[in-house]
């Protein structure tokens, strides 16, 4: 049976040379994680040269196969060319696409994971603070697939948290109250966050991002919020992603 | 590897899984080119392993520059002597420093890499051969480095973090790196959004060509 050619967007997150001429890659659909091979492409004279390139978003015509999906055509919609002048803001770039790639599935609706994908490397450039960008987009991403982090109440007695400094856990998914924190022995996993962090923390979880420039967010704020939300990713998708061991980040 | 291969001899199973380990080399394949060397005469089959032990027997990578060398002494290979150290083309793999040396281009020396950083394959630059680079620029000898890694996203972070770490510790060393932009033969239409914008700011005066 001869296949048809299919279409579709997505941001291609890595690619590798297979064979003499011939480029392997990963691609963060709409319909989740993709694998394509793009015959010919290290060929300067290919027309798909260029296009396949990790950090593009891109238009694909592609004819399905059980294996690897076999590439006709593909135009670009978005390079993110004033991310690839930067060196700090590529290494930013790979994570967030390691990020995706782990928290998306195969054959899954994926659309609102690529279009925070999108917003948040389309912005990153401009921002005054591109922490704050990656810090949002880590939380967003988590709360969708469903690993939230509980800011309100005491993940162990569930009782409201009180404006004080706080204890988090990732393997809780949560805060303890002082109480609870006092009472057992857990406190080697645990990172303290002070009243300011939990405070970033919740107006994010609101999405209130105007509001995020009357806080006084200085650089350790944002970063103690970055690990405690890396940790919760390292614990659900159970490895430490290889990006965040780059100190630039 | 698939089941199936278990009821095959001990042999030919590790000869796939030899196989398998090279780049670009799927299971398949490997399978394919395992059988062709069983049916292949003996003495084609010694040729090549005797290829593969000399390769591995009589060469190496020089301690300064990291190109391959036949040299014993492979702190400073024949090459590392015979060019001239005061301009380092750096590459990232060995080919492309043998496909630059085959063309003619360049009479100075090479430093290869042997990578790109690349975090989303966890590879920093504590992974690539850096360190002996400023080793070979403490020599103050070197007055231009050319970067010549590739123009992929992994290549042009390279060159960024090199162009940083030797402009603010070697002042007087001049940095230049390959032209970006349309490769001969290429469309406009085809090309992306990255090499057009390069060919754009890359841009010559009609005079210069001519
Ligand atoms: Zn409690
Ligand atoms: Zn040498």
């Amino acid at each position: 049976m001869k296949s048809t050619s299919k279409h579709i967007k997505g941001i291609i997150t890595r690619c590798t040379n297979y064979k003499e001429a011939d480029r392997i890659f990963t691609l963060i659909s709409d319909s989740g994680i993709m694998n394509f091979i793009a015959r010919g492409a290290k060929k300067p004279k290919s027309k798909l040269s260029g296009h396949i390139e990790p950090l593009n978003y891109v238009n694909l015509y592609y004819r399905p196969s059980k294996s690897l999906n076999s590439v006709s055509q593909v135009e670009s919609i978005n390079s993110f060319l004033e991310i690839k002048k930067e060196y700090n803001l590529i290494l930013k770039a790979q994570y967030m696409m390691e990020l995706s790639e782990s928290l998306s599935s195969e054959n899954e609706d994926n659309s609102y994971i690529l279009s925070l994908l999108i917003k948040t490397l389309s912005n990153i450039h401009n921002s005054k603070i591109p922490n704050l960008d990656i810090l949002i987009y880590e939380f967003e991403i988590l709360k969708y697939q469903g690993f939230g982090i509980r800011l309100f109440d005491c993940t162990n007695c569930n009782k409201k948290l009180e404006r004080a400094e706080h204890y988090f856990s990732s393997k809780a998914g949560g805060f303890y109250c002082g109480n609870c924190f006092d009472s057992k022995e857990i406190h080697y996993e645990c990172i303290k966050v002070s009243i300011e962090q939990q405070l970033l923390l919740r107006t994010i979880s609101r999405k209130k991002y105007m509001e995020l420039a009357n806080l006084d967010l200085r650089e350790k704020e944002i970063d103690t919020c970055r690990k405690l939300i890396q940790n919760s990713v390292r614990d659900v998708i159970g490895v430490q992603l290889k990006t965040v061991n780059f100190s630039e980040l | 590897m698939t089941s199936g291969n278990n009821s095959l001899p001990v042999e030919v199973q590790k000869l796939i899984i030899a196989f398998s380990s090279l780049p670009g080399i799927g299971p398949k394949t490997a399978q394919r080119l395992s059988y062709f060397v069983l049916s292949q005469n003996k003495e084609e089959t010694l040729k090549l392993s005797e290829a593969l032990t000399e390769v591995k027997e009589n060469l190496s990578f020089c301690n300064t520059c990291c190109f391959i060398t036949n040299d014993k002494n492979s702190d400073n290979c024949g090459y590392c002597y015979e060019k001239d150290s005061s301009q380092i083309c750096v590459v990232e793999n060995v080919i492309d420093a043998i496909t630059i040396e085959m063309s003619g281009i360049h009479n100075g020396s090479f430093h290869v890499l042997h990578g790109a950083i690349s975090p989303i394959n966890g590879i920093g630059p504590e992974k690539l051969k850096i360190e002996e680079l400023m080793k070979r620029l403490n020599k103050g000898e070197t007055k231009e480095i050319i970067l010549a890694t590739n123009p992929t996203l992994e290549g042009e972070a390279t060159g960024m973090y090199l162009n940083k770490i030797i402009s603010e510790n070697y002042t007087n060393i001049k940095l230049t790196r390959l032209a970006r932009g349309l490769a001969s033969g290429t469309d406009l239409e085809y090309s992306d959004f990255n090499t057009l914008s390069n060919a754009f700011q890359n841009r010559t005066s009609i005079d210069e060509i001519n």
